[in-house]
């Protein structure tokens, strides 16, 4: 609790507040896409087979993306997850829940776009890796590396150059995962900032 | 506090990275948040008690102070409790009762967009801690804290009084009793619980002035 208190209040001393009210027009979506970094959260939930059983996994995890070149963009995320598999009814074994943390790495391009004034809709591809440690009530800890491919459909919404982030992004994500045992599936909803 | 130990060191070794990272972009002119504001929402928890979970819902009150891109804020919930047994999950052996919980947070506004002079959609994080107590129809009392981080979007609309809506999402980390988890567990089944807490999580949206 401490080290949060500490890092709280460090944060507080470079955080500053001012109210700008400047008549102008909104940014250009072309000018800010190439250079924007992006920082927002996703509520998770999906299915993988931890240790060759379906389990269910709901996460909640925030990321950051950053602009490599042309539509390719650096992401990074970090997601605390909940899991939870139910075994064979009939034998009536005890649920199977418990928790982790994952990380991935990877790439996003934008596979297909349509600008409409301030909004910009589009589809991304991604891929990237990931490790994932989860601990549960009955077998205990895994660590699971993985690599995933995904498809994003969201839109940028643009705003005035006097807004401190210069775009939201609004994107459902349906992702597959191939872990040691196989492949599973996750969807998310997910929001992003622009700086 | 030792009951909730290493799982929610490492969130706070995560979120400390990310906040990191966030900080690092941060940069313009904030609309700062209202220096006093009071709001009311609806949340729903999932928690577990003595290794089954727990769920339930109600309504919730916050009173904040604003300073530039901070909040700190006391709030208070009553909410429906339920929590069912692994061994018997038919419908007849769930006990349910009622959950009232009070607790102090802390705010920060992370990212905050202006489509428009009039508002913003922002991006912020949050710590808390609190104290809950469950009152079950059995007549079983349960006391326990809690601490917690989280993150959400708010909506404002500066002319009409600062109106926010705000949509939150929260893990919430509550000490384990570990000997009831031995015994409905067996075997390697303390893997989860050995370090003492276990992870919750709490959602709700809330309207504020």
């Amino acid at each position: 609790m401490v080290k949060v208190v500490a890092i709280l209040i460090a944060l507080a001393g470079t955080a500053g507040a001012e109210i700008v009210d400047l008549p102008e027009q909104p940014v250009a979506p072309d000018v800010t896409d190439a250079s924007v970094s992006r920082f927002g959260y996703r509520v998770g939930f999906g299915d993988l087979p931890i240790g060759g059983q379906d389990t269910f996994l709901f996460s909640l995890g925030l990321g950051i993306e950053h602009p490599l070149f042309g539509h390719v963009r650096a992401l990074a995320e970090y997601e605390y997850v909940f899991t939870e598999t139910h075994g064979d009814p009939a034998r009536m074994p005890p649920p199977e829940h418990g928790s982790g943390h994952r990380i991935h790495l990877g790439l996003r391009h934008v596979l297909a776009d349509k600008q409409l004034d301030v909004l910009r809709l589009w589809i991304d591809g991604e891929l990237g890796a990931g490790l994932g440690m989860f601990s549960d009530n009955i077998t205990g800890t895994h660590a699971l590396p993985d690599a995933f491919a995904g498809l994003r459909l969201g839109y940028d919404f643009h705003g005035r150059r006097s807004s401190p982030a210069s775009v939201f992004v609004a994107e459902f994500l349906v992702r597959v995962i191939a872990i040691d045992r196989g492949a599973g599936v996750m969807g998310g909803v997910g929001m992003y900032w622009g700086n | 506090m030792s009951c909730v130990s290493s799982e929610v060191r490492h969130v706070w070794v995560s979120l400390a990275l990310v906040l990191a990272s966030a900080q690092a972009g941060a940069d313009g002119h904030y609309v700062p948040v209202a220096s006093h504001s009071i709001s009311l929402g609806f949340s729903g928890h999932g928690t577990h008690i003595d290794g089954a979970s727990e769920t339930g819902g109600g309504p919730t009150l916050e009173l904040a102070l604003g300073v530039g891109r901070w909040q700190p804020f006391v709030e208070g919930m009553i909410s429906t409790a339920g929590v069912g047994s692994w061994t018997m999950p038919a419908v007849d052996d769930r006990v349910d009762g009622w959950m009232g919980r009070g607790g102090l947070g802390l705010r920060w506004i992370a990212r905050q967009f202006r489509p428009d002079p009039s508002g913003a959609i922002e991006l912020y994080l949050q710590a808390i801690a609190g104290v809950e107590k469950f009152w079950w129809h059995d007549g079983t009392r349960l006391t326990r804290p809690d601490v917690g981080v989280g993150f959400g979007t708010q909506i404002r609309v500066f002319p009409f009084h600062g109106f926010t809506t705000r949509i939150d999402v929260r893990l919430l980390f509550t000490p384990t009793d570990r000997e009831s988890a031995w015994v409905s567990c067996r075997g390697t089944c303390t893997a989860a619980t050995n370090d003492g807490s276990a992870a919750g999580f709490m959602t709700g949206m809330q309207f504020g002035w």
